[in-house]
């Protein structure tokens, strides 16, 4: 009789932790601000290059374009665009070799990035800005040889957000 | 009367100084996201002064048509304005040969042995010389120009 008994325990004792199995939840808010930016993305060297200027010559000098990228954080665009005024004007017009030219920045095109995912981390906008220039035509421009050049500066394009 | 419960106080100051610590970092926050971004690039030029003279541009305010032919040829400029001027052979008993706009041909009666080929005036006037060239014949050589004022 003991040993009925004993065993009848022993197997309530079994049976008991299968019982209590449950799940209980505590919810908690995952909050973050995003404070937007934008970011250049351009590699290697990037040239306005208006080729060769013949002094005085009768029509305008064109240049070549080129594409200035910029990462910006998905659905943020930048408000406005300015050139640098270390080596010219915020409107684009500088010097170079004596003549005067200015740049243009045409309107943004932007590529829309992905979206992040639980799997991937997602892309930025793309936002690209075609800049190119021109140089007035009769210049005489400055050299104290048959010819000078190639002669160069650095000019910086500036979005603001 | 209403009781309160002990720190319902004091916790609604730490709420309300909360809220205005939140605002104050939200109007700093928003001033912290006008930023700007930048690319720089080379802008580059040859510049060259060797090139031979440079032939004016056909356009603007007049238009040059030359007519084929030699000597003797009409050329024929329209202006923008509707004016046409034309310069051809002069006439022969008016050295500066009226022509339409105020072009003028000079003939001096001079023959290529330096002598006066006829006894003639020769009217004078002061003006800008816009072009000239200077005219070899057989038997004489002449300078011809038309001017403006």
């Amino acid at each position: 009789m003991k040993k009925i008994l004993a065993s009848t325990v022993a197997a309530i004792a079994i049976l008991a932790p299968a019982a209590n199995a449950a799940t209980t939840s505590n919810s908690f808010n995952v909050s973050v601000s995003l404070t937007s930016q934008c970011s250049a993305s351009n590699s290697g060297t990037t040239t306005v290059d208006f080729g060769t200027y013949t002094a005085f010559q009768i029509a305008a000098q064109g240049s070549t374009s080129v594409n200035l990228n910029f990462n910006c954080t998905r659905g943020f665009a930048p408000t406005s665009v300015a050139f640098d005024v270390v080596n010219g004007t915020a409107a684009g017009v500088g010097v170079l070799a004596g003549l005067q030219y200015t740049l243009t920045a045409g309107a943004p095109s932007t590529v829309g990035g992905t979206a992040a995912t639980t799997a991937t981390i997602g892309t930025g906008d793309a936002v690209t800005y075609a800049v190119s220039g021109s140089m007035p035509a009769a210049q005489a421009g400055t050299c104290a040889a048959a010819s000078c050049g190639p002669t160069s500066h650095v000019r910086t394009l500036i979005v603001t957000f | 009367m209403r009781r309160v419960a002990p720190g319902t106080v004091r916790a609604r100051t730490k709420r309300g100084a909360a809220a205005i610590a939140i605002a104050v970092a939200s109007a700093f926050l928003g001033a912290a996201q006008a930023g700007s971004a930048s690319s720089s690039f080379r802008v580059i030029v040859n510049t060259d002064k060797s090139t031979g003279p440079v032939t004016p541009p056909n356009t603007g305010l007049c238009r040059r048509i030359d007519l084929p032919g030699a000597m003797g040829a009409i050329v024929t400029v329209v202006c923008s304005t509707g004016v046409v001027v034309e310069i051809g052979p002069g006439e022969a008993s008016k050295p500066w040969g009226w022509i339409h706009g105020g072009a003028y041909r000079f003939l001096p009666p001079i023959s290529s042995a330096g002598v006066n080929s006829a006894s003639m005036d020769i009217d004078t006037g002061l003006g800008t010389v816009t072009s000239w060239r200077v005219v070899h014949l057989s038997d004489r050589d002449y300078l011809e120009m038309t001017v403006r004022w």
